[in-house]
């Protein structure tokens, strides 16, 4: 590895750093604040150097720290702190139905990346996504969608291989933090997110100015002067006026 | 109740469908010929082809595919490709010094010439010829081509970590099971290269070769040019074919760029997809074949004291070979999959920043707030933070109670 040209190991820099700053930025939208998304992230890229053997027989299954582990107890600590019961049924709903995609898909569908007019990796991704926010109509559910189904569906695998007897290795988020199970998780948040806002901007998006809801942040004080008059004020006084500042609620609507 | 009677029913519809039989690939025997402007066939492959996709023939002249019927392929030619940008020889100074500090370098680096590691998506392609079908699920005649292949590097003082690894059925999560394989491959063994070797499916004609007097099937290589890494791997190819071309001119049948994966190439700079002969050769001629192709790995790995080339994959040793490109041979691959990336990022954040604001000023102000507020979280201390940023009163914990 020490033998590549610079301009390689740059590309390697580059790749791993943008990688993991998108990584970031979709985990502390999932009940972390920015640290403890970067200590996941920390937690994520340790963990990928460790495999727990689960089978030897018939065939041989592990599961990946850092690829499955982490992200499936996030998943589920998702599912536990939802807010309603319904929530729940919609997360899980939403992993049960990708988990179908990808093991009808990947039967189905040309066997070949190159037939198919996106990488496995990213279709699945992609459903996933399009799956929870229909299922959930939230980032949590997609996330908890994406990653559960993947796991899932290397569950049926290995259900499908040992009743066929065919041999074969099974590595549950063996890729780690390259893992699809991580992919798939990330990129359906970001599906999530692009579907809500761009439905959100087709029904005429946020008002902005005066009207602008209660609670809905507004980056530009330019726009709606009252805000930076009211961050003075809040700083001087005890009394904040709420009504018109937006600044208790943070913005990742 | 409703929801719960739709997870019910889709739960039982996946356990259903999981107890189905798994088909072994369709032996459907078709595969794609390329036509060029003149009607002349000009390559030859199982893979099926997009528009877009391109190739590169023994010859090396360059094609893109511009139309698709069926199983033809109707190309226009891009150009002839100088490969010799792509391998230079060292000047007469460079290569005396090199030989002399040969032994030296082999020390320090404990005797070793390389590490390359070794995998098989596809577990069970096999040769008809020989091992009597095209497909034996889990324990495919390709197994036997990648110890040929390893034996010979290992020949050559290459350590080599063939992996046995099943990644069956031959379906299209083949690759995110191979995926964890190779992964596993990098970051346990830190090899120089990876090589996913494969078997093409066509009539035996189109690989039958005879280099170096011995009857072989030839080796084709596949570049996955879906991610943003597919340029650097672009690159790593032409070079492999270069250095073939000099050793053993007629060895590799060409290069195939698919634009429809990855085929996990993403994760190694130095990672190829390897084709040996197809399901009609038979095996003996692929295993010679693929061993005649180990002859150029040390060259490419820059371990012998062959030159690679202005862009090269190989060392970093020789004058100006940074791999960031030259004067001779424009941009490295590796630099333009950095400019891919890097370009993507600052149009994916301006439409996200766009698209959840509204308006310019608006995202403008949402990028200001963020390189603010955010990095102080990660950096300041919160009393710090506290006195210096605008949207002090909030406490972090709160931020993230949004949903």
């Amino acid at each position: 590895m020490m033998n590549m040209p610079l301009g390689m190991i740059l590309l390697l820099v580059v790749s791993v750093l943008v990688y993991f700053g998108l990584a970031q930025r979709i985990l502390d939208r999932m009940r972390m604040t920015d640290k403890q998304a970067l200590m996941f992230i920390a937690g994520i890229v340790i963990g990928s150097f460790i495999d727990i053997p689960l089978m030897r027989s018939p065939m041989e299954v592990s599961i990946n720290v850092g690829g499955a582990v982490l992200p499936i107890i996030l998943s589920i600590y998702l599912i536990a702190k939802a807010d309603e019961t319904a929530e729940r049924v919609r997360a899980v709903t939403a992993a049960l139905l990708v988990a179908a995609t990808i093991s009808l898909g990947s039967r189905y569908l040309p066997y070949e990346p190159e037939n198919m007019f996106l990488d496995p990796k990213i279709i699945y991704g992609i459903s996933a996504g399009l799956i929870a926010y229909l299922a959930g109509r939230s980032r949590r559910s997609a996330f908890v969608g994406g990653v559960l189904g993947v796991v899932l569906s290397d569950i049926v695998h290995i259900v499908t291989l040992s009743g066929l007897d065919i041999p074969g290795t099974t590595a549950i988020g063996g890729a780690g933090a390259f893992d699809v199970t991580i992919i798939a998780g990330i990129l359906a948040v970001m599906i999530a997110e692009l579907v809500g806002e761009t439905r959100e901007k087709m029904q005429g998006g946020p008002v902005l100015g005066p009207n602008r809801p209660e609670g809905l942040y507004e980056f530009s004080k330019e726009l709606h002067p009252d805000n930076s008059k009211n961050l003075d004020s809040k700083k001087s006084s005890k009394t904040p006026e709420i009504k018109t500042s937006g600044k208790e609620d943070k913005n990742h609507e | 109740m409703n929801n719960k009677l739709f997870a019910t029913i889709i739960a039982l519809f996946f356990i259903l469908t999981a107890s189905l039989c798994y088909a072994a690939p369709t032996p459907d025997n078709s595969y794609t010929t390329v036509l060029d402007e003149g009607g002349n066939t000009v390559y030859i492959t199982g893979w099926k082809m997009q528009v877009g996709d391109q190739m590169l023939t023994e010859n090396n002249r360059r094609y893109e595919v511009i139309r698709v019927e069926g199983n033809t392929a109707y190309a226009k030619l891009l150009g002839e490709v100088n490969l010799s940008a792509y391998y230079q020889e060292d000047s007469f100074l460079f290569s005396q010094l090199k030989a002399y500090l040969q032994p030296l370098i082999l020390a320090a680096q404990g005797g070793s010439n390389g590490k390359v590691a070794v995998y098989h998506t596809h577990s069970d392609e096999s040769y008809v010829p020989t091992d009597g079908k095209e497909s034996i699920l889990g324990a495919g005649g390709i197994y036997k081509v990648g110890d040929a292949f390893t034996s010979s590097l290992e020949k050559k003082g290459v350590t080599v970590i063939h992996s046995q690894a099943k990644h069956d059925p031959h379906d299209d999560m083949a690759y995110e099971r191979s995926r964890r394989t190779a992964m596993n491959l990098v970051k346990k063994e830190q090899p120089d290269a990876v090589f996913d070797i494969h078997r093409d499916a066509v009539p035996p004609e189109v690989y039958k070769g005879n280099v170096a007097g011995q009857d072989i099937s030839k080796v084709q290589l596949v570049v996955g040019k879906y991610g943003p890494t597919g340029k650097q791997i672009e690159d790593y190819a032409l070079q492999i074919k270069a250095a073939s071309d000099k050793k053993h001119p007629g060895l590799v049948k060409g290069i195939f760029f698919a634009k429809g994966g990855d085929y996990n190439q993403d994760l190694h700079p130095r990672s190829m997809l390897l084709e040996a002969g197809a399901h009609t050769n038979d095996r003996e001629s692929a295993e010679k074949g693929i061993a005649l192709f180990s002859d150029v790995i040390p060259d490419i790995l820059g371990k012998s004291s062959a030159p690679t080339g202005p862009n090269a994959a190989g060392a970093t040793n020789s004058a100006g070979n940074t791999g960031l490109g030259s004067a001779a041979g424009g941009l490295s691959g590796a630099s333009k999959s950095i400019g891919w990336i890097l370009g993507i990022l600052v149009v994916g954040v301006a439409a996200f920043l766009l698209l959840s604001t509204g308006s310019l000023k608006e995202a403008g102000s949402k990028l200001k707030n963020f390189t603010s507020t955010e990095f102080a979280n990660f950096l300041g201390s919160k009393k710090t933070k506290k006195r210096n940023t605008p949207s002090s009163f909030k406490k972090p914990d709160e931020e993230q109670q949004d949903k």
